[in-house]
């Protein structure tokens, strides 16, 4: 090949307008024996290419990227969805249990302590009668 | 993907059994029912009040009341002077006796009063009384670590008088 012709490949590979067709030219051309000392760097840029066209992936490698990307069971929904499930139990349950049986009728805690005071003193007068009925 | 489905289920009739676990109480559903309802009263003293009597002045409360008090957690009573029988009855059948044990039971000319109890492992966690006679009914549910014994000494070591003082004192702080 004329290295006029060469040059002028040189020239639209670096504006990057060369066909494939013309960089395998210029690949071919590079890996002759005749390249001009001036040239001898794009020597290794040629053939870099070609060496790492040869590059073929790893065995399994298809299948460990697979692994990594495929679509998971929804196992992770279905964790969520227990988790949801037992706050909601949970909550309910406090929510039942708190409502309406305790809400306060004190707001003074020494007022609720006198009607718990009373309320053990009836309690307590009541089971006396039961456990001494003669008295 | 079959187990995942059947793990909520067995969650879904875990959370049904707990709300009505929830609901088996039965001064608890006889609360629900008539806690809003006017021919009741209604007093209740939750477990977050029992923590704050800490904050109270207990010096003049007797040693005795004071360590059956501590040992409370929530306390409730329901009464009315309305067709005091019919809801004595009510009640009765509303309580699960597979849950309580029967513990006195009085019956004369005036009164009517049973306490039950809910126990486990040798505590009554729980006492219930309900008491009627012509002027009312009343059931109260103290929920906690009851010492029996104590509590029936406690009407001995108070006179009615003390009694009186106390709903004075209620009064009083009003």
């Amino acid at each position: 090949m004329e290295r006029g012709q060469i040059a002028q490949l040189l020239e639209k590979y670096w504006q990057v307008e060369t066909t494939v067709e013309e960089e395998k030219m210029l690949e071919e051309y590079f890996r002759g024996t005749d390249v001009p000392l001036e040239w001898e760097s794009y020597r290794d840029i040629f053939s870099f290419y070609e060496r790492e066209r040869g590059v073929k992936p790893g065995e399994g490698l298809e299948e460990r990227i697979m692994e990594v990307v495929r679509p998971r069971p929804r196992l992770r929904g279905a964790w969520w969805s227990a988790a949801a499930v037992i706050v909601l139990g949970l909550g309910l349950s406090l929510y039942q249990r708190d409502k309406p049986a305790m809400k306060d009728t004190y707001d003074d805690p020494q007022q609720a302590l006198a009607a718990v005071q009373k309320a053990l003193l009836i309690a307590s007068r009541n089971m006396h009668k039961g456990l001494h009925p003669l008295k | 993907m079959m187990m995942y489905k059947k793990l909520l289920v067995v969650l879904g009739l875990l959370l049904v059994g707990a709300v009505s676990y929830a609901q088996d109480d039965a001064i608890g559903k006889f609360f629900g029912k008539y806690v809003e309802d006017s021919r009741f009263s209604v007093v209740s003293v939750s477990p977050k009040m029992f923590r704050l009597f800490s904050k109270v002045n207990w010096d003049t409360i007797p040693a005795d009341l004071r360590q059956t008090v501590s040992k409370l957690q929530s306390l409730r009573i329901i009464s009315t002077e309305t067709t005091p029988y019919v809801f004595y009855k009510e009640a009765l059948a509303k309580i699960d006796m597979r849950e309580y044990e029967e513990l006195i039971t009085v019956r004369d000319k005036n009164d009517n009063i049973r306490f039950v109890v809910k126990e486990s492992g040798g505590i009554i966690h729980e006492l219930l009384m309900i008491a009627v006679d012509k002027d009312g009914f009343t059931m109260m549910s103290f929920v906690g670590d009851i010492d029996l014994d104590k509590l029936a000494r406690l009407s001995a070591s108070m006179d009615i008088k003390g009694l009186e003082d106390l709903k004075n004192a209620k009064r009083k702080n009003k």
